[in-house]
Order: C-alpha cells, then sequence, then structure tokens
C-alpha cells in the first residue's frame, strides 16, 4: 500500500518548483447474474492510483511531466525521468490552484461501503418481480450489479488538500420478451441505472418500467423515412444532453481548452443558435447531492462549482481547469458536472400531437466539434391525436435520428417537467420541429 | 495473518529473493528469472485455492505506457503503469474473484485461504483446457523504442505537428498522439504456467479544418509492434492532407439506399458490429443473439467469411493466451457463408455444450477470447483482430463496375444489437463513385445502419487484399473497454442504408 504522508515528505524534501499527487482508491463489489438470473460470479476488488505531476520553472514557461507509482520508493527515480521530461513539454506560464474551501454535498451512502447484502437483495427484488404472472412472457437474460466506493485526494506544493468520498450503484438488466405477443420471436431491451444511493433506485419500479418497454420492443415494427415533429423522452433526452461517452457539442464547444485550441463555435455574450423556439439555458452542476457525475473538485485540486454555460441561447461561461483559465483570463471552474437544462413553458402532454417519440438509442454519440449525429433507434413511438383528443403511440424501432445538433436546436421545445439521471438534469421530454429520422421499411 | 508470517519465515530464502525480486519488477519489469518465480508463487496459492476440488487460476496484469501528444496550445507527456492480481476461484456453481493493486504476498496468500474454504457445489463442470503448458512469449520488434531517446520521440511529434499544420492555411490545428504500450502476463492454473509481454506503438494524426458548416476533422492512426510506426511514407501523409481538404468542402448525404464499396476500416466495423458481438459465446448462453439458431446454417453467400484471430501478429488485438490461459487461434465466425464457431470464454462455453447443445448435433470449441479491461473486472467472450476473410476482386474493378455510389472511407464507431440484427455504424465518411470512378467529392458524417441479413445477402464482391488497421477499443456496452481491431478486404455491397 502506497503511503502518501510519506510521498508528501519526499516531494517536499526534493525542493520542486511545483507537485501535484492525485490518490484514488477505489473498491468494487459486483455481482454478475446469467439467464434467469443464476449467479455467475462475485467480484471483490481493491485498486489504488497513485498520480504525480511535477512541475518545471513555475511562473515562467512550465514544464510538466506526470507518471503513475505502485511503491513511494520508486519516486525518486520517477521524479528524475519526470524533470528531464518536463524539459521536452514546456508549455505557456499558468499557476496551480490555492487552497480554497470546499463545498460540503453528500455523495456516500454508507450502505455502498459494504454493499453485498444490499446487491443480494436487489437481485431478490428484481427476480421476484419478474416472477409476476403478467410477467410470464418475459425472461431475464443478464443482471450485473456493481457497486463502488470511491476515495480520493489532491495535494500541491501549494497547499491544497482535498479529499472526497463516492459511492456509485450501477445496475444493468437485459430481458427478452417473447411469444404471444408477436409470432413467437424475441426481442430485448438492456435498462442501466446508475444513482449514488440505494435510497435513489427502486428495484420494483425499475423491472415494471423495463417490463413496459420490451414488451413494446417485442410489438414494434419498421418506419419509413419522417421529417417532423421528433420528441425524445425517457433515457433518450437525458443521453441527447449527457451522451454516455464523450460531451454533446453544445457542452463540448464551452470548453476553455476548446476555445485556446481555436475549435469553438462560441462567442462570449453572443447567441449560440437562432432560436424559434424555446431559448436553451444549459449549467454544469457538480455539486447535485448523491449524484454519480458530482465532484468536489477537478483534477488539479480546483474547487467546484455550478456554473452556468448558456444563458437564455447566449454563450455566458466557459468551462476550464486552471491552466485555461489563466490562458483566457477567467476563473477557473472545478470539475465539469451534471449538464442542467431550464424547462421549458408547457407541460409534456402538450407535444404529443402527431411525430414520432424516441425513447431509446442503440448508442447516441455525436461528433463533439462538428455537431452531427446519427444514431440508431432501438425503442420510439408513432404518437398520432385524433380528432376527439385521443393519443394513441405505435411502438417501432430501427432507423436513425439524423442531423445537426446546432441545427436541430433552433426548432427546439422542452418541457415543463424535468428529471434527475446520473449526469443529467432537466426535461422529461425535448420536442424538435422538422428533424429527420431515416426510416427502414 | 500469523499463519502467513510462519510460512514467510519457513520458506525464509526464497522469499527474500522473492522480495527483492517483487521490489525489481517495479523499477525494470520483469526478466526470465522473476517470471519462473512469480509462476511458482501463483502456483502455490492455485494450490491453496484447490484443496476444496474447486477450479483456481491466478492472472499477473501489469501495463505500463509512455504518451506524448501536442497540438497548437501545448505539449503532454505522461508515463502510466498499472499492475495488479487477479485470483479467481470456482465452486461448481459461480466464480469468486478477487483483484487488488501490486503483488502483496500476505494479501493474496490469505485469500487464497479464504477461497480454500470455500466448498465445492458440484452443479457446473467447467470445460477445463487440460494440455499443460509452460511457456514464455514476447514481441518480436525491429526498432525497439525503448532504444530510442525521449528527445527524439518528441522531436517527432513535434515536427509531425508543425507539419501537418502548415500543409495548407485551412487546417487550423492539428492534434499528433504517439503511445508506446508495455503489456506483460502472467497466467498460472493447475496446467498452464504462461507469460506474454507485449509491446505496441500507435501513432494518431488528427488534422483540424475550417468548413462553411463548421469545423471538421479527418482521423488517421496507425500501429506496429516498434518505433518504425513513425516512419510514414510521403505518400501517405499527402493522402491525408488530400482528404482532410476534401472534407471541408464535405456535403451531407442525402438519405438513401446506395451502391457502396467499403474500405478495410469500414468492413472490418461491420464485421465487428455484426458477427463478433452476435457470437460471443457468452451472448448467446444469455439467449442475447439471433446466431444461437443460425449454428452450422448459411447466413450469407459462399464469398462470405469472418474470422477472429487474436494470434494475428502485431495488431491491435493480439495475444499468445488469453486471461484464462487459453492459447489464441483463429476462429471463422461464419466460413464461407456458414455460421460457425463462436468466441468464448470457459464459462458460457461450458453451459452452451453441456444445456443448450446437448440435444444438437454440435458442439462448440474454445477459444482463446476471455478478456478482462484489467485485474479487478471480470472476464467475458471478447473479440480480439475480427476481419473478414479475403475474397477473388480487385478494388479497381469493384470501382469499375459502379455507375452511381459510394466509397465508404472511414467512421467514428458503431453499436451492435445482436439480438435484433440491427447495424448501427456512425460518422462515415463517404465519396461519390460516378461512372466507375472515383470523383473526389466527399460526403461528411453520414450513418449507416441496416438488417444484418439483409446486409450480409447484398455483398456483391469481396476485394483480395486483406488489410486489418484498426486500432480501436471495444466495450461491452458502454463498460469493459479491451483493445481490439478489425479490417478485411474491400465489400462491395448494394442498397446500403446510409442517412
Amino acid at each position: 500500500m502506497v503511503k502518501i504522508n510519506k510521498i508528501i515528505s519526499l516531494l517536499k524534501k526534493r525542493k520542486l518548483d511545483g507537485w501535484k499527487i492525485s490518490l484514488a482508491e477505489i473498491k468494487r463489489t459486483n455481482l454478475y447474474y446469467t439467464k434467469y438470473l443464476e449467479k455467475e460470479s462475485e467480484l471483490n476488488a481493491f485498486r489504488t492510483n497513485v498520480d504525480i505531476t511535477i512541475y518545471k520553472h513555475l511562473g515562467k514557461e512550465i514544464g510538466e511531466s506526470s507518471f503513475s507509482i505502485l511503491d513511494e520508493n520508486e519516486i525518486d527515480k520517477k521524479i528524475n525521468d519526470a524533470l528531464v521530461l518536463c524539459d521536452y513539454s514546456t508549455k505557456p506560464k499558468f499557476s496551480l490552484p490555492v487552497k480554497n474551501k470546499l463545498s460540503r454535498v453528500s455523495l456516500v451512502d454508507k450502505k455502498l461501503i459494504n454493499p453485498i447484502k444490499h446487491l443480494e437483495d436487489i437481485h431478490k427484488t428484481i427476480k421476484y418481480e419478474l416472477t409476476k404472472n403478467e410477467n410470464k412472457n418475459i425472461k431475464p437474460n443478464n443482471l450485473e450489479l456493481h457497486s463502488s466506493y470511491l476515495k480520493s485526494r489532491i495535494v500541491n506544493s501549494n497547499g491544497v488538500d482535498f479529499k472526497e468520498e463516492k459511492t456509485a450503484l450501477y445496475v444493468e438488466l437485459t430481458l427478452t420478451a417473447s411469444g404471444v405477443l408477436n409470432s413467437g420471436k424475441e426481442q430485448e431491451h438492456v435498462a442501466m441505472k446508475e444513482v449514488s444511493s440505494l435510497s435513489k433506485f427502486n428495484a420494483n419500479k425499475f423491472v415494471q418500467e423495463n417490463v413496459s418497454l420490451v414488451k413494446d420492443v417485442l410489438n414494434s415494427s419498421l418506419i419509413k423515412t419522417f421529417k417532423g415533429n421528433v420528441m425524445l423522452s425517457g433515457e433518450a433526452s437525458s443521453e441527447f444532453f449527457a451522451p454516455h461517452l464523450g460531451l454533446n457539442p453544445l457542452v463540448m464547444h464551452a470548453s476553455a481548452k476548446i476555445k485556446h485550441m481555436n475549435l469553438s463555435k462560441y462567442n462570449l455574450n453572443k447567441k449560440i443558435a437562432k432560436f424559434n423556439g424555446d431559448k436553451l439555458t444549459i449549467l454544469s452542476n457538480p455539486l447535485l447531492k448523491l449524484n454519480p457525475s458530482s465532484s468536489l473538485f477537478d483534477g488539479d485540486g480546483v474547487v467546484s462549482k455550478k456554473i452556468k454555460l448558456i444563458d437564455n441561447g447566449v454563450f455566458n461561461n466557459y468551462f476550464s481547469n486552471k491552466q485555461y483559465a489563466d490562458y483566457l483570463k477567467i476563473k477557473a471552474t472545478g470539475a465539469l458536472g451534471s449538464i442542467e437544462v431550464s424547462k421549458g413553458k408547457k407541460l409534456a402532454k402538450a407535444f404529443y400531437v402527431s411525430g414520432l417519440e424516441i425513447v431509446s438509442f442503440s448508442s447516441f454519440s455525436p461528433n463533439s466539434i462538428s455537431g452531427d449525429f446519427s444514431a440508431e433507434i432501438r425503442l420510439g413511438y408513432v404518437v398520432k391525436k385524433d380528432k376527439s383528443g385521443k393519443i394513441t403511440k405505435k411502438p417501432f424501432k430501427g432507423g436513425m435520428f439524423t442531423g445537426n445538433i446546432f441545427d436541430l436546436i433552433e426548432e427546439m421545445y422542452l418541457s415543463k417537467e424535468i428529471k434527475e439521471t446520473n449526469g443529467y438534469k432537466g426535461p422529461k421530454l425535448v420536442m424538435f420541429k422538422n428533424a429527420i429520422v431515416s426510416g427502414m421499411e | 495473518m500469523g499463519l502467513l508470517i510462519i510460512m514467510w519465515f519457513l520458506s525464509h530464502l526464497y522469499i527474500i529473493k522473492y522480495i527483492n525480486l517483487v521490489n525489481s519488477y517495479r523499477y525494470m519489469g520483469f526478466n526470465r528469472k522473476s517470471i519462473a518465480i512469480t509462476k511458482k508463487f501463483f502456483l502455490r496459492l492455485v494450490r491453496i485455492m484447490e484443496s476444496n476440488s474447486n477450479y483456481a487460476d491466478v492472472l499477473l496484469i501489469k501495463d505500463s505506457s509512455l504518451n506524448i501528444s501536442r497540438d497548437n496550445t501545448e505539449i503532454n507527456i505522461d508515463n502510466d503503469n498499472d499492475f495488479g492480481v487477479k485470483l479467481r476461484l470456482f465452486d461448481g456453481e459461480f466464480f469468486h474473484v478477487f483483484g487488488t493493486t501490486g503483488i502483496d504476498k500476505q494479501v493474496l496468500t490469505q485469500k487464497a485461504k479464504e477461497f480454500a474454504k470455500i466448498k465445492n457445489k458440484n452443479k457446473i463442470k467447467l470445460d477445463i483446457d487440460k494440455r499443460k503448458l509452460n511457456k514464455d512469449f514476447k514481441t518480436m520488434i525491429n526498432i525497439d523504442p525503448s532504444k530510442i531517446t525521449i528527445k527524439t520521440k518528441v522531436d517527432f511529434v513535434n515536427n509531425l505537428q508543425k507539419k501537418l499544420v502548415n500543409a495548407d492555411k485551412k487546417i487550423i490545428n492539428a492534434r499528433v498522439l504517439y503511445d508506446e504500450a508495455h503489456e506483460f502476463k502472467i497466467f498460472v492454473n493447475k496446467y498452464k504456467q504462461l507469460s506474454q509481454e507485449i509491446k505496441t506503438c500507435f501513432l494518431m494524426m488528427l488534422p483540424f479544418v475550417k468548413s462553411k458548416d463548421g469545423i471538421r476533422y479527418y482521423y488517421k492512426s496507425l500501429l506496429n509492434s516498434g518505433y518504425e510506426v513513425t516512419k510514414i511514407k510521403k505518400s501517405l501523409f499527402d493522402n491525408i492532407i488530400d482528404k482532410t481538404l476534401k472534407i471541408s468542402k464535405a456535403k451531407k448525404l442525402k438519405p438513401g439506399r446506395y451502391t457502396s464499396i467499403l474500405s478495410p476500416e469500414l468492413s472490418g466495423l461491420l464485421a465487428h458490429e455484426s458477427f463478433g458481438h452476435g457470437m460471443e459465446s457468452d451472448t448467446l448462453y444469455k439467449d442475447r443473439a439471433q446466431a444461437f439458431e443460425f449454428l452450422g446454417k448459411r447466413i450469407a453467400s459462399k464469398q462470405v467469411s469472418i474470422i477472429d484471430n487474436p494470434a494475428l501478429t502485431g495488431k491491435n488485438g493480439s495475444f499468445w493466451f488469453d486471461d484464462e490461459g487459453f492459447m489464441a487461434g483463429k476462429t471463422y465466425l461464419i466460413k464461407n457463408g456458414i455460421v460457425s464457431q463462436p468466441i468464448t470464454d470457459m464459462y458460457s462455453t461450458t453451459r452452451l455444450n453441456n444445456e443448450m447443445l446437448c440435444n444438437k448435433n454440435y458442439k462448440i470449441k474454445r477459444s482463446g477470447n476471455a478478456r478482462a479491461e484489467s485485474y479487478d473486472h471480470k472476464n467475458y467472450a471478447r473479440m480480439s483482430n475480427t476481419y473478414f476473410a479475403p475474397g477473388k476482386s480487385d478494388v479497381r474493378a469493384m470501382i469499375k463496375k459502379i455507375k452511381n455510389g459510394l466509397y465508404l472511407h472511414y467512421s467514428s464507431g458503431g453499436m451492435e444489437d445482436p439480438k435484433g440484427w440491427h447495424v448501427q455504424i456512425q460518422g462515415v465518411v463517404a465519396e461519390e463513385i460516378k461512372n466507375g470512378k472515383l470523383t473526389g467529392k466527399m460526403f461528411y458524417e453520414a450513418g449507416m445502419t441496416g438488417y444484418l441479413p439483409k446486409i450480409l445477402a447484398n455483398i456483391v464482391a469481396v476485394g483480395n487484399k486483406l488489410l486489418v488497421p484498426g486500432t480501436g477499443r471495444c466495450g461491452k456496452g458502454h463498460k469493459e473497454w479491451v483493445r481490439v481491431s478489425e479490417g478485411g478486404p474491400h465489400l462491395l455491397i448494394k442498397d446500403v442504408e446510409l442517412a
């Protein structure tokens, strides 16, 4: 086990221009179940990562080099190597973060520190829920319950010494619907949820919601190419603003680094698009209580804060680490957190006129720079409202939602109702006018 | 803990040597002597764990890398190290897995003793490869990157980045990434004592260019076992610049069905997303892939074969043995149009053969595809180097055949749906083919989709030249990342759905 205090004293002894230690200790407890929810594996793991950054010539053109260590006894040699590397990696001057006051936000559920019993209870509940009569055509194919307890610490030569503890629970359940509904065919649906606390996960509700979705997947048909109103709800609306991988281009262009690289299309206090619908307000909120995307400080030791990136359609603020903040002469903002999107004026039901509603993508991975995207649809609905005001929803699957995000937001409408998931807090439903879904029929 | 100290004392000579070598690993990596000693220690752990007739294995993973990246604004140099050990025990019902950073003998021995108390439940008898083997494997390299000075490497990255930016005024920035990776593994069970050392050098070039619709980029990555990856031919460099500038003028593609030629990059991605994920044995066992119903049956014409091969030399997904000690080899996922063998891990192969295939005249063979992201992750059946087998057609002849169509150059990634057999490939960059010629007119960032059996049935011709250029990472869903490559010959496919 690496002794952090010994590393600090060794670094101090070397009288370096600047340094930073980043420590992460992760305890994982994972349960894996195969089909019919039979246990396949139980994993307990302990990982320690210690990364050290050495800075040379602070106040001038800075040399910077990082390395990871597994044993404090190897540090002297690694520092010597890093000092050599610093001479080859010089960059314009910037300063290191200084000591500051951390926000008090709870990110730990104590039950998830030793979670095995609770994970087993979740498994039991899910299994029980799926044995109910109304679910007899639904089969569980896979269940993964991942729990982690992370302790992180940042120490630097400027006196920063921050600690943070965080827990997370990730549940992945694969369901197959078969038989009765569609002439013996089978279709599957993968349900995923990540929370920081057991109190934010209701296993019964999770099963019920996703059983309903997999039944719709089974009953779905193909559609023709469509241009018109496209609504995103369910995981599709949160994935649109906060993709599983990478950043939404609306957020990426607010990065100080991207600005400094001359790749941002945003200008401060200027509109980011022509808004004919609802004007967009986007915040980064790293201080949401018990949200896995929250962090009290960033990887350099800058205290995190809630920051308005886009205000009513106008670019308001960059998010930045200390280095790029100094380059752009702005304040560093700390860690990027959950993406908060302002709510709209109308209730979601007002948008259900006619069009398509997408609830799940295979993967929504837009080009973070250009804003272009094409995402295959796992489940959607053809929505129709008849003369009496009755709304019908017919499920469909396949086809691609395609376009450019910067074009799409010009005709965007947001629901009044909001939801919070891992990494997203904002409208439950988003509607785009004149959007395109390329069909497969 | 006390018992552990006594054991250390009883074998103090061995232990002292061991401690010294453990310390030395952390500075210098493993040598033949320390490998042999570690294997012996792991074998002792296996014997402790197997005391109740359970199956046990031990895996050590040590990854280190040097990463130099540069763009207009800065250069970064990072050294990363990751090192840990994973113990696994199968109790006749499920696996107990323990992973920890470093190689702490006391911790590992204590855990092995805890595992030794677990009774065998005798429900599932694992299909274990009982062929004995004690061998060490190492990458053969032409130019060893450790013999090249850091200054030379940094100068190379700086110069290449400048050269990309200075090639044309429209190129507003460029990112160059050089990454040399060194992966070392030791696997030990009752039958196998194996080690492998794999070195790769990766180079990525990403020029950014202004277009009237905003900023776009071109992407080219190269991989080799040694520093020779940095020997970039002028023709390749000129091609990168040419494509970058063409992308700046690229139009949006009108959604529709196009006769298309898929480059080796794209045909590889199609192989990966279609019959790669859909032929993973754990996916099949969990009834998550339609391919199960087609085992031994025709899915495409005779000219279509898809292979997964971790034994292919010097590729991003290459290795000698998998994380369960099974030797790497070639697996035909589709052979001459017939759905053939899946890629496998030990657990799901056992269950597939014993439960789902026992009444069918079909048996799945084990392949070396059990892989974990790291020592603190579970093993799954995973792809390695996945590609279409070459056919007989010349790509020039294929282009000549097309009156109106597209050449699909590359894409940013894809996603699979093995149950529904739908495929998604996004970020496709295409070039117009008119009257049998490439016109140079590009289309930026289209999406490709379709129903897999239809796509395979629409393959008109298979190129005669195999390339496996992929340098990406593959996730199981959105997690469990492992290095893979993908490729193939050019494919001529009619009615490709692009949007």
